[in-house]
């Protein structure tokens, strides 16, 4: 064997040897690589602000059924039989059960508490977060606990019955998920659990929330604070309704004027993201939830004077005069399930009158009505008792706040409180009738849920 | 041994007694007939002096001085012989040679780590010849494959051509990638397929089994494809190579495609208007795209036409079928041409390969699509013992789309009617409503841009052109040390950069109406646009970068009847891919120059008022992909009787979210063979070779996209408030880990006395773990229904058998091949959300339940139709019933269910059969599938009436009393009943057998005899036909199962020639 030879050999091996050293050492680093570039974990401030700015989870789709169920609209003969889904002739006409498959209404409101919760464990479970920047830190909090709360919700004025003092012990309200872990059981907390796991997050959330928020899509303090009357307003508790409205409206937004708005030649009347526009989020869109899917009551309709600004802005006729809303303050087709000033004015007006403090409440109400009426034909409303200042703001309530999904909780709520709503719709000829505080108001959950989770049915 | 004494026996040379130059002639018999052979090749060992043996056999070299030579005898179908004499020779030589055996000993394997001969493998391998693949002419390599692998299947149930398609023994895995590993000289490809050219490839191994593949461990699960392509060798005088050919694919019958008949789509839309189904869209707002038959009912019905002119209208619009359109103005028969020369020679030193390759197609829909091939190679020997390869390669393919396809024809609802009218008589192109209604189109702003859309026309105003470049080069350096060891090392960089640029021109469909949809009105009429007028740019580009490094040594020590030889190596991989795409507007290809845009502004609408901001489509990706291994294998022979063989593996990725440690995964396997003819007491004269193997090995899957801990994926911008948004990509997975597939092969191998007949059988059993699979959840608590885990289970078992035989050896040749395969499989441990039944029908994809194949369908019970109605009749409680919710409801169970049987074949294979004669030869391939199903098609009158989705079962459907007799195709309702759509379209009575035999290939070629040219100069000329449809299927629809789904693949005719200097 020549010397030349023995060299190029050992060369040789020596390299090879060399490698496999080397590849053994870096094997940790080179591992290591992130495999998508855009991956990230749940750990940073601006990750999880960003996950709170996703909108398409936490923005839209928030539950439809209430509004589906209502009886704000009704849906014609030829309506009816163009729905291409079975579940939705069943929801119209109440029926005991839910076959809507995955995604659903209630898969829906739970990716919102999923989303919150992630957040909420993130930051939990990163305590250096905090001191790196508090501002930030607060405002991810508090958007986080406003989301569950706004979720859970809007789930519970559809699953659950209505709150009442007395029996909310007892009463099955919703799921309440507060972690990430999904291998534990599912169970329905009970209806008073249910409303202070809403409110708790509520309260945390107005202190860690900022007045003025980025964009409407994030939540603030003001709209922490609108949904926390609302919730009281449903639960009846009209002191607790009255001092968060009031604290709301406390920060300065203001009504639109009507008078101001044009209605010619426009497909939408109300711009998006108005000055009343507290927080935005938008019902699930079904064909009879949107424009042209479904026509509007027309004694609703024709209840409104022709002085009223609104019933030129919110309605437009069809063919044959049917009327169809245009109102939405999405400014277009969605429906608007937010949180706006024109709501809280009305819990604002209905906590004072239920508090017996009449004047107070009529003046509110007619501060808020020189805002919907023709300036130059408005006359105050004048109630010489409680009672029908109650009727007068009850019908505004209505004809102010329609479709966006709070007039099926309402009937529940008034209902319990005597108001006696029947709801009736004709079907092929037929007429089917819930009557007040009928079993079949807790809407159905849908079948796919109870045989995962095995929870019981409403 | 035997065959060293065959040859020793044989060999005879008588010494010459004359001293100087003398004359080297001779004959060549065959061996045992004594029969002259023609056509040896007679070469006087290193030199360049050769000739060929005449009609009687004959041969001379001419003269030699006195001395010692090697003569070498060689031809076609005959061992090749080497004798040495000694000049002078006493006497002519008569030498004896012998029919090739096609021994199985002589057959290699390259697993892409080593070449094994294949009597040393314990696993399962097919090694596909140059020949035999050359026996389908076809524009890319794999499509090759199905008619000679056995247990291989193209299922083409899902979409056509992709190599997930290729099944290697049935699926090993239910969720991640099921296509097999391909590794193109010695490293994985991770390239186009489509890049790679026929022309280049020497031979194909398939390693079926997961011992044969172990050695490629974790990404080998689903077998592996190991293409080695042509090389230069040492000491071969140089050659040249031409092939071309050119193809031609018949006109598709759009006619095929199940629709709606157009008269019946007429009738069915005036019944649909009258009963106000069309009142939504009508009222729409945003006036949507209204049908003409909507069209021409609303005109009559607003008073603008009168009755008979309603009439008129509708008779009209009954007389075109869109399908007749697609025929004459779309759809052309596909052409393609194939262009390829190579050169290749070497000295006793370097050994050099050089190829280019040029591929010309235009296909049904006049989509351009060309391929350059540049292929360089060099085997260089450095020092006696060291030796250094290199190869570059570069492959560019590019292409342009042609006009739409058939199922791109859809407006704002659906499918456009099948009575849609595209050109009038003379050829011009009419439009057609697509976002918008016709009616409302002529009553815009007259001086918007043109709104209406002409899809015959569109592709004339749309410019997309793709093109990819890809380079591969390589290097690698082998030394050999002491006869014992030999070190390898070698590094591969393969790069890629593809680029997509669509550009929508001014005046197509796109620009026009986003231009409008973004005008607004002014209240004094004039116009402001938001959106620019200039074309649409879209730009993307893909750059690939995969690097491969490799060390091995490989040892081989022989001592008497021991012989032990293996190889130890690492191996890293890495594999960087970036991505960009970009939507330019206002784009001017004169200048180059495009507008700015603002994103976040929002614009008032036309047709609605509403506001809108313009889309902004920019995307960057990038992501890598790292793997290391280490690996090792054994083979100990002893006798050539025994061989024993062991293999292992550890891979690691990185696994997102996993810990290193958890990263490795550690694969084996191990085999024995056993050469029953080598022993003494073994003395069949009929069936000289006899073997018998058997292997249990384990091989893995990994898919790069799952990642063990919740993930955020970033996304630019959200809905109103344009924020950069995230949303939760992955769900915590901490367990995950890569699937695992374990097979246990056994076989045996017999060959006949002359070759006449062999026979290779191979039973195996294969049992995965760990797949991936969606995991039920609640989607109460977590925000999706299903997560990934590594849950499932399947077991497989199957025979592969292959039978060639020589039936007839005299001139005139024919030989058969069979290639039979059985397969069973089975869902061994599988998580459903529950049993409904719903989930468990449609039959695509994985089935769920647990005990019956991967692949299954189950159907609603068929009670047939109620004679009253014509209304779809189930069981409940063992009667016929109409209560759908109660046969097809949310309440159905699994077991309320018909099990109609697997949808993958259980019998599957070729017969080939090729004769030959002189020159001329004659190869025909026929492939078979049975013993499976699948759901025909039929009218869903849900998907018509929400997408325009109407199949032709309509005209069938029940109308009165007594037509339940002749047809299963229940009568319309309105309102639609959506449950008793889904039980009619889920009923068992579409279930059919699959089973199909069909013509895959014949080709006919012509070796010119060399004679009537020169002697160094080869040509054969070859015509070829290939997917020349069924011969016979089993269900009397006459549908094809294989593509019922649209239309059927027609026939592809090929001619073309092959030279060689």
């Amino acid at each position: 064997m020549n010397l030349e030879y023995k060299k190029a050999q050992d060369t040789f091996i020596n390299c090879i040897l060399l490698f496999m050293c080397m590849s053994l050492g870096s094997c940790t680093e080179f591992l290591d690589a992130k495999p998508d570039g855009k991956l990230v974990q749940p750990e940073t401030l601006e990750a999880l602000q960003e996950l709170m700015d996703n909108a398409i989870i936490l923005n839209r789709e928030t539950p439809s059924l209430g509004e589906i169920s209502c009886d704000d609209y009704y849906l014609s003969q030829q309506l009816f039989a163009g729905l291409n889904r079975d579940y939705l002739r069943e929801a119209y006409v109440w029926s005991d059960k839910n076959q809507m498959p995955y995604s659903n209404d209630w898969s829906y409101t739970y990716n919102k508490v999923y989303y919150a919760n992630t957040v909420l464990e993130s930051l939990e479970n990163r305590p250096h977060l905090r001191s790196q920047n508090l501002d930030a830190w607060r405002n991810i909090m508090g958007q986080a606990l406003f989301v569950r709360a706004k979720a859970l919700s809007d789930a519970v004025f559809i699953w659950a019955d209505v709150y009442d003092a007395n029996e909310s012990e007892t009463k099955l309200g919703i799921p309440v998920p507060t972690d990430t872990d999904f291998n534990k059981p599912t169970k329905r907390e009970s209806l008073k659990d249910t409303y202070n796991a809403i409110i708790s997050d509520l309260e945390l959330a107005s202190h860690l929330l900022p007045e003025r928020p980025l964009h409407p899509n994030r939540a603030s303090k003001p709209a922490a604070l609108g949904l926390l009357a609302r919730i009281y307003l449903f639960s009846n508790d009209y002191e607790n309704a009255l001092h968060y409205a009031d604290s709301c409206l406390s920060y300065g937004y203001k009504l639109m004027d009507f008078n101001d708005i044009s209605t010619e030649k426009k497909t939408f009347t109300i711009p998006e993201f108005n000055i009343e526009v507290l927080y935005y989020s938008e019902l699930v869109a079904y064909s009879l939830t949107l424009r042209t899917g479904s026509f509007v009551d027309s004694i609703l309709y024709k209840s409104y004077e022709e002085t009223d600004l609104r019933k030129k802005v919110f309605f437009m006729g069809e063919r044959d005069n049917l009327q169809v809303f245009r109102g939405s303050y999405s400014g277009n087709d969605y429906n608007f399930s937010g949180i706006s000033v024109n709501e809280i004015y009305f819990i604002l007006i209905e906590s004072l009158v239920r508090l017996n403090k009449l004047e107070e409440g009529m003046e509110s109400f007619n501060y808020f009505m020189k805002h919907r009426y023709m300036s130059e034909y408005f006359e105050p409303f004048i109630a010489v008792d409680l009672e029908q200042a109650l009727n007068y703001i009850l019908e505004h309530r209505r004809k102010e706040l329609l479709r966006r999904g709070l007039r099926w909780p309402d009937v529940k709520r008034l209902n319990k409180l005597g108001r006696n709503i029947k709801l009736t719709r004709i079907v092929n000829n037929r007429e089917i009738i819930l009557e007040p505080n009928d079993s079949n108001f807790v809407l159905a959950i849908p079948e796919e849920v109870l045989l995962n989770t095995g929870i019981p049915q409403n | 041994m035997k065959k060293i004494g065959l040859v020793t026996c044989l060999v005879c040379f008588v010494a010459n007694i004359i001293l100087a130059q003398s004359m080297i002639n001779g004959r060549v018999l065959q061996t045992g007939t004594k029969i002259p052979i023609e056509d040896i090749t007679v070469r006087l060992q290193d030199s360049d002096r050769l000739t060929k043996t005449d009609a009687d056999g004959l041969f001379s070299l001419g003269a030699l001085s006195a001395g010692k030579y090697e003569v070498v005898f060689s031809g076609v179908g005959y061992d090749t012989k080497v004798i040495s004499i000694e000049i002078p020779l006493s006497n002519p030589l008569e030498v004896t040679i012998s029919v090739s055996e096609q021994v199985i000993e002589e057959v290699l394997i390259n697993t892409g780590y080593q070449q094994i001969s294949k009597a040393q493998a314990t696993g399962s391998t097919v090694t596909i010849s140059n020949e035999e693949f050359n026996q389908v002419i076809s524009k890319d390599v794999l499509s090759r494959l199905e008619t000679v692998v056995s247990g291989l299947i193209v299922d083409r149930k899902s979409n056509l051509g992709s190599q997930e398609d290729f099944l290697i023994r049935g699926p090993s895995t239910l969720r991640a990638s099921k296509a097999p590993l391909i590794i193109v000289d010695d490293f994985p490809y991770e390239g186009n397929l489509e890049d790679l050219n026929p022309n280049e490839v020497e031979s194909i191994t398939v390693l079926k089994d997961a011992a044969a593949a172990a050695i490629w461990g974790a990404r080998a699960g689903n077998g592996v494809i190991v293409i080695t392509s042509k090389r230069g060798s040492f000491s071969t005088p140089l050659k040249l190579n031409f092939n071309s050919n050119f193809s031609v694919t018949d006109h598709p019958d759009m006619r095929q495609v199940p629709r709606l008949d157009p008269s019946d789509q007429v009738e069915l839309e005036s019944f649909l208007f009258e009963n106000g189904y069309y009142n939504t869209r009508i009222n729409s707002s945003a006036k949507t795209a209204l049908t003409p038959v909507v069209e021409l009912h609303l005109k009559y019905r607003d008073n603008s036409s009168s009755l008979d002119q309603l009439e008129d209208g509708l008779a009209q619009l009954k007389k075109y079928d869109i399908r007749d359109q697609w025929n004459q103005y779309v759809y052309r028969p596909a052409l393609n041409q194939q262009y390829a020369l190579d050169i290749h020679g070497g000295t006793d030193r370097s050994g050099t390969y050089a190829m280019v390759g040029f591929d010309h197609g235009r296909d049904h829909l006049d989509a351009i699509s060309k391929r350059v091939n540049l292929r360089f190679n060099n085997n260089y020997k450095i020092l006696p013992t060291v030796q250094l390869t290199s190869g570059l390669s570069y492959t560019n393919h590019s292409g342009q789309t042609g006009k739409m396809a058939y199922n791109e024809y859809m407006d704002s609802y659906g499918r456009m009617p099948s009575y849609s009218k595209l050109a009038d008589e003379k050829g011009n192109p009419l439009p057609v409503a697509k976002n918008y209604r016709l009616s409302y189109l002529d009553t815009v702003h007259p001086d918007l841009l043109d709104w209406k859309y002409y899809p015959l026309d569109e592709h004339n105003h749309t410019n997309h052109r793709s093109s990819q470049h890809s380079f591969r080069s390589f290097v690698g350096l082998t030394g050999q040390f002491w006869n014992l060891l030999k070190l390898d090392v070698r590094y591969q960089n393969e790069r890629q950069l593809g680029q997509v640029n669509t550009h929508e021109l001014h005046t197509s469909f796109t620009v026009r109406d986003r231009v409008n949809h973004f005008t607004s009105v002014a209240p004094d009429q004039s116009l402001n646009r938001a959106f620019p007028l200039g074309g649409i740019l879209n730009k993307s580009q893909r750059t690939f970068h995969a690097q491969n490094f490799r060390a091995q040594a490989n040892l081989n020590h022989t001592f008497a009847k021991h012989q032990i030889f293996g190889i130890v190596g690492g191996e890293l991989q890495r594999i960087d891919t970036d991505s960009y795409a970009n939507t330019f507007y206002g784009y001017n290809d004169e200048t180059l120059t495009t507008s700015a845009i603002n994103y976040l502004e929002r614009y008032p609408t036309y047709t609605r008022g509403t506001l809108a901001s313009i889309p902004y489509n920019y995307s960057i990706d990038s992501g890598t992909r790292r793997f290391v291994s280490f690996y090792a294998n054994a083979t100990y022979d002893y006798d050539q009787k025994y061989v024993l063989t062991a293999s292992i593996r550890r891979d690691a990725s990185n696994l997102f979210g996993v810990n290193t440690n958890d990263k490795w995964n550690l694969l084996w396997s191990g085999g024995l063979s056993w050469n029953i003819a080598q022993e003494n007491f073994y003395q069949s004269e009929l069936i000289p070779q006899f073997r018998f193997k058997v292997a249990y090995g384990q091989s893995g899957n990994v898919d790069p996209s799952m990642v063990a801990t919740t993930t955020l994926i970033a996304q630019s911008s959200a809905p109103y408030s344009r924020l950069p948004f995230r949303r939760i990509d992955q769900f915590g997975n901490p367990e995950l880990k890569w699937e695992r597939v374990n097979t246990l092969n056994a076989g045996v191998e017999l060959v006949s006395r002359d070759n006449m007949v062999s026979l290779s059988a191979e039973w195996y059993m294969k049992y995965t773990d760990g797949l991936f699979s969606y995991y039920p959840v609640d989607y109460t608590l977590v925000a999706t229904s299903a997560i990934i885990k590594n849950v499932a289970q399947t077991e497989a078992r199957g025979l592969d058998i292959q039978l060639r035989t020589n039936n007839l050896r005299s001139s005139f040749k024919w030989s058969t091949n069979l290639d039979l395969s059985l397969y069973k499989d089975k869902l061994k441990t599988y998580y459903m959300a529950s049993l409904s039944a719903g989930q468990f029908l449609g039959g695509l994809g994985v089935a769920g339940v647990e005990g019956k194949p991967i692949n299954a369908f189950f159907a609603y019970e068929w009670a047939g139709l109620d004679p009253n109605t014509g209304a779809a009749m189930g069981y409940v409680d063992g009667e016929p019933s109409m209560d759908y919710n109660a046969i097809a409801g949310s309440s159905v169970m699994l077991d309320d269910l018909v099990y109609i049987g697997p949808g993958m074949a259980q019998v599957f294979g070729s017969l080939g059969n090729t004769f030959s004669f002189k020159g001329l030869s004659l190869d025909v391939r026929m492939l078979y599938k049975l013993g499976h199903y699948y759901m025909s098609p039929t009218i869903s009158y849900n998907s018509l009436f929400a997408l325009g989705d109407g199949h032709s079962d309509y005209t069938l459907r029940w109308q009165r009393p007594g037509d339940e007799l002749s047809t299963y195709v229940p009568a319309l309702t309105y309102p639609i009943n959506t449950t008793a759509d889904r039980f009619y379209t889920n009923a068992e009575i579409h279930a059919a057998r699959a089973d199909n035999l069909r013509l895959s290939h014949v080709m006919l070629s012509y070796m010119v005899p060399s004679k009537l040219v020169s002697s160094n100069f080869g040509s054969q000329i070859y015509i070829g036909a290939k997917d020349l449809g069924i011969l016979w299927r089993a269900d009397k629809r006459r549908v094809d199962p294989d593509s019922h789904r649209t239309f059927t693949i027609k026939p592809t005719y090929s001619i073309g020639i092959k030279l060689s200097y």
